[in-house]
């Protein structure tokens, strides 16, 4: 799968996929089951690309005669309903979107039906899992089993005000030096007063401790022991590093940055920034990819048509790891119409209904996608993507159930640094030693 | 305990169901207190049992003994620390505006009760405090929203840059307490009305002849005729503050950590976003230790009122 | 008073009414825009009115929570009523020992915050198969205001003349015919305003319905709350939501406002 690189054989992957689901395509009524006056619910996020998901579903009712209703909710809520239906062993969704960030934690709780028995039974050419980027469809995978099929995967881009880099005859930024020294161009000697340089998630809490994850391995740094890019046992040893030289020097790079963002960015998250410069307050953000369609659109955004995207950067002497993260479909292990749901993700996660699904707004996860002629002319940002989905780690963030309470905890202190409320050292010392407590009840430490 | 005590005083009519009255009794005032048994001193006991496990909701089934160490850890969790200070400033900071603003408010609406207009004002004055907790939330959610907020766009046109109100820590808490403020003041006004409207206007008169100050007034005509409600309404503004909890869930999302933790908040993210139900029975135990306290006294007091 | 007098005063009622009513109306003004106009800095005042777009999106796909959230109100409302009703009458005209303490615990109940008893109500509803249901939110519902229909009901029955009651069970008319045929009737705006505050109290609650329900029971406040996310805040839907959710409790103060000051400080205020 690393093999296929290239843009060559990325093409020639395009060509199979293509060949493939072309061949395939009045196969569907065969291939699926008749499921005439069965209801499939889908649980999922309420994220941009639910329009596209919602979109879809007449097509696959067509087919089987399933009706499928699509019910979004927002990001804590999701985690809350998934676990605590599952835990009263609920059957009312039948197909479930799930953060990879979570998966252990589902997993252990035994909320999903592992898919590595079906796709394994299935026809490769429909489930075509070498064509899924690496990167991200790690993170479909818990205890070395396929759980589920990973069907929305996002990656850090660096949205940049194209016009005004061109103006100031900038180029965008490729190291931590190059971008402080754009943000505070911007926010200091461009001569616009409200146009800041960049905006990170800097709020306490969540925002704060995913943006540590989201820039440590960029940062040249670690989060825990053995989880580095490539490590083949990343939950092997995870005494914590918070507070090494690495991770202090990050945080430090964060509180200098808070000159050059937008007034208040210290309490800024996803949506904050994601407004800030869709109203054209701020030249640079680090944002997922799911909201770039949602900046390039003249309806929410003043700077449709004058941005562009690069890679994540990376500090002297570190390569970009790109963060990577998003939702994995999978099913519900109490769900009564698993085999309809199966149907329903075989279908839905095929590279065919893939390329529709992303021309609708949805967000690649394939590499038929990423280097599709159609999705590219009408994306521009997906080349860059791809070239940024090579790179990424997908344990960049842990994946247990312990995860949430460890990703707010680092959060709070992070952002005490930040605000100056203490040392970056001082911060991190105390996220360190949070973290350890937590991660010894939950028995991760010994 | 409480509970306990109401079904003994219930046992005299459960042990002679023969004689027609107490038959009558039993019929009529039996189901409503059993209902609230069920509904109280169940989740209460059940609540103590669980703070002294290890418990996650995931995974009941392997829940272990510990204890008090629940409890001992929660008074050792700077968070929970800081969630008590938090509910504490929010409660005293919020009543102690809301009387103060409420006070003027009245006065305002009392010189004007004869008058057509005031009235029609005055009804529209009090909307706030019966609308939906999580749509005020979102209200003020919009308008205070960093970037498409319309309250930092009218400040930017004097000249002031808004703060981000709800994200950063300094704010946080007071840009909630505001919140507060704003639902609950006319809620405030009507009970200092309800009192204001009570002094015969002979006494305004003679205070004038006798060329009393405004705040000779206010200190001895107003203050006494009205301390009666204002003690009634802090007492329920107590109890409500300590159940706060739609307002900080839209506006801080839930993730914003310790700047606007209350009790109920941590209670909440413990138990259904951590899902560790051990520790989060313990906070709540101690959340219905602190309320049944001020319980008491409230309830001293409305008895005393109503009579 | 002076006119001049008067006229200050006015200005500075509609000064404060304006604090009190601003935030609103601007929300209820954002139903009515594009997405586009929401966004825009410097802002759109007054917007189209015929543009219901917003409307129709959010109930095309949400009318059946809204549904939900009106039968489990009223539910909530009816059995509350019913239990309370007879439990007012006879705390106010039976004579028992311990007869002061048990309306006092009654009270005390409600001051209970719902977080406290969330696991354990979970943990039946669990237990019992109910949860996500409307009856569980209605069992809930009814019994968290129980106590607050039951307190100021009694305010209610006690103005009822003693000699009133008296005279109907001379007449031989049973407990339950007194109750009915006499204290009812004679209670009954009284009654109706303890049962429109218990609707207002069951349709704003949040807290209960967030776990309880998932997707059958789900009620109208959990919808809103949902439209606010991570990587997106949908303000066009909030703001049309929001029209829909504030309508009942805007309507009610405005009607009732006689009765709110005693309603809310359970009788012990009289307005």
């Amino acid at each position: 799968m690393n093999r296929l690189s290239n843009t060559l054989k990325g093409a020639t992957a395009l060509a199979l996929a293509l060949s493939a689901t072309q061949a395939m395509a009045q196969d569907w009524n065969a291939e699926l089951g008749d499921y005439a006056g069965t209801t499939l619910r889908v649980q999922t996020i309420q994220d941009p690309f639910i329009d596209a998901l919602k979109g879809m579903t007449p097509t696959f009712t067509g087919f089987t005669g399933a009706e499928v209703t699509v019910e979004g909710f927002g990001y804590d809520p999701l985690h809350e309903k998934q676990i605590l239906s599952c835990s009263q062993k609920d059957n009312q969704y039948d197909v479930l979107f799930v953060d990879g960030i979570w998966l252990g934690e589902f997993v252990d709780a035994g909320c999903i039906e592992p898919v590595a028995d079906r796709v394994a039974a299935a026809d490769p050419a429909i489930m075509a899992m070498d064509d899924y980027v690496p990167s991200f469809a790690g993170q479909a995978s818990w205890n070395g089993t396929l759980q589920c099929l990973p069907i929305a995967g996002y990656w850090h881009l660096m949205h940049y005000r194209k016009d005004l880099f061109d103006a100031a005859g900038l180029k965008a930024p490729t190291t931590f030096a190059e971008l402080a020294a754009a943000a505070k161009y911007f926010a200091e000697e461009d001569g616009d007063p409200e146009m800041a340089g960049v905006a990170m998630n800097f709020q306490r809490g969540s925002a704060a401790g995913q943006n540590f994850f989201e820039w440590i391995y960029s940062g040249g740094g670690k989060p825990w022991e053995s989880n580095f890019p490539g490590s083949a046992e990343p939950y092997a040893d995870q005494t914590p590093l918070f507070n090494s030289p690495e991770s202090v020097a990050l945080v430090q790079f964060f509180k200098d940055m808070v000159p050059f963002g937008p007034p208040g960015v210290e309490s800024f998250a996803w949506d904050e920034r994601a407004n800030a410069f869709m109203q054209g307050k701020v030249a640079m953000i680090n944002a997922w990819s799911v909201q770039t369609p949602m900046f390039n659109d003249p309806a929410t955004s003043k700077v449709a048509g004058k941005f562009d995207v690069a890679m994540f950067p990376h500090a002297e002497g570190a390569t970009s790891v790109p963060p990577v993260g998003g939702w994995v479909m999978c099913i519900n292990a109490h769900s009564e119409q698993k085999d309809a749901a199966w149907d329903f993700m075989k279908w839905f996660a095929n590279p065919a209904t893939h390329k529709d699904f992303v021309l609708a707004g949805g967000p690649p996860s394939r590499v038929s996608a990423m280097t599709d002629a159609d999705i590219t002319a009408a994306q521009f940002w997906v080349p860059t993507l791809y070239e940024s989905a090579k790179l990424a780690w997908s344990e960049l963030r842990p994946r247990h159930a312990a995860t949430f309470e460890m990703i707010d905890a680092l959060g709070l202190q992070v952002n005490r640094a930040i605000v100056g409320e203490a040392a970056p050292q001082e911060a991190m010392d105390e996220a360190n030693a949070a973290i350890t407590e937590i991660l010894t009840d939950a028995g991760y430490l010994k | 305990m409480a509970q306990l005590a109401a079904s003994t005083a219930l046992a005299p009519a459960l042990r002679a169901p023969a004689d027609p009255e107490r038959r009558a009794m039993l019929v009529f005032i039996v189901p409503a207190v059993i209902y609230l048994l069920l509904l109280s001193v169940f989740p209460f006991i059940y609540s103590v049992y669980l703070s002294l496990h290890d418990a996650k909701l995931t995974q009941m089934a392997r829940k272990k003994f510990v204890g008090f160490e629940n409890y001992v850890d929660l008074l050792t969790d700077p968070l929970f620390l800081k969630s008590i200070q938090n509910t504490a400033v929010l409660t005293v900071g919020s009543i102690a505006l809301e009387v103060i603003l409420a006070f003027f408010c009245a006065k305002v609406f009392l010189s004007l009760k004869e008058n057509r207009t005031g009235q029609v004002m005055r009804s529209m004055a009090i909307l706030p405090m019966m609308i939906t907790p999580i749509c005020v939330g979102l209200i003020f959610g919009y308008i205070l929203n960093p970037t498409l907020g319309i309250a930092n766009y009218l400040l930017s046109g004097v000249g002031i840059d808004g703060p981000s109100w709800f994200g950063d820590p300094a704010w946080a808490l007071p840009t909630v307490i505001a919140i507060n403020v704003w639902q609950w003041t006319p809620f405030m006004m009507l009970l200092m009305l309800a009192g204001l409207v009570s002094i015969p206007s002979s006494l305004y008169e003679a205070a004038e002849l006798e060329g009393a100050k405004w705040h000779h007034v206010a200190r001895w005509i107003e203050l006494p005729a009205i301390r009666d409600v204002i003690l009634i309404g802090i007492i329920l503004r107590v109890i409500d503050n300590l159940k706060l909890f739609d307002i900080v869930y839209v506006t801080t999302r839930g993730g914003r950590s310790d700047a606007t933790e209350l009790v109920t908040f941590f209670t909440y993210r413990q138990q259904f976003q951590f899902f560790k139900v051990g520790y989060g029975s313990a906070a709540a135990v101690i959340i219905l230790l602190i309320s049944i306290l001020v319980t008491t006294i409230a309830v001293k007091y409305l008895r005393r009122m109503q009579k | 008073m002076t006119n001049q007098n008067v006229g200050f005063k006015l200005l500075a009622a509609a000064f404060i009414t304006f604090i009190f009513t601003a935030p609103i109306l601007w929300m209820v003004l954002s139903a009515f825009k594009t997405i586009n106009d929401i966004y825009a800095i410097p802002p759109v005042w007054i917007p189209d009115f015929t543009y219901l777009d917003n409307f129709k999106l959010l109930l095309s796909e949400n009318w059946e929570f809204l549904l939900n959230s009106v039968i489990v109100t009223l539910g909530a409302t009816a059995l509350c009523m019913i239990f309370a009703l007879p439990a007012a009458f006879g705390l106010v005209n039976f004579r028992f020992r311990g007869q002061e303490f048990l309306a006092d615990w009654i009270l005390s109940t409600r001051m209970m915050p719902p977080i406290a008893a969330a696991v354990p109500i979970f943990i039946v509803f669990n237990t019992l198969g109910m949860l996500d249901t409307l009856p569980a939110l209605i069992l809930v519902y009814a019994g968290f205001n129980l106590p607050f229909a039951v307190w100021v009901s009694m305010s209610f029955f006690r103005n009822i003349p003693k000699e009133v009651i008296e005279a109907a069970r001379v007449e031989g008319c049973t407990w339950f015919q007194t109750f009915r045929l006499v204290a009812l009737p004679l209670a009954k705006s009284g009654i109706a305003t303890v049962a429109t505050f218990v609707f207002i109290f069951a349709w704003n609650e949040l807290l209960l319905s967030l776990f309880l329900t998932s997707r059958e029971a789900k009620t109208f406040p959990v919808v809103i709350s949902s439209f606010s996310t991570v990587t997106k805040t949908y303000w066009e839907l909030i703001s049309a939501a929001t029209i829909i959710q504030i309508l009942p409790p805007v309507i009610f103060t405005l009607l009732m406002q006689r009765h709110i000051v005693s309603g809310l400080t359970m009788g012990a205020v009289k307005n």
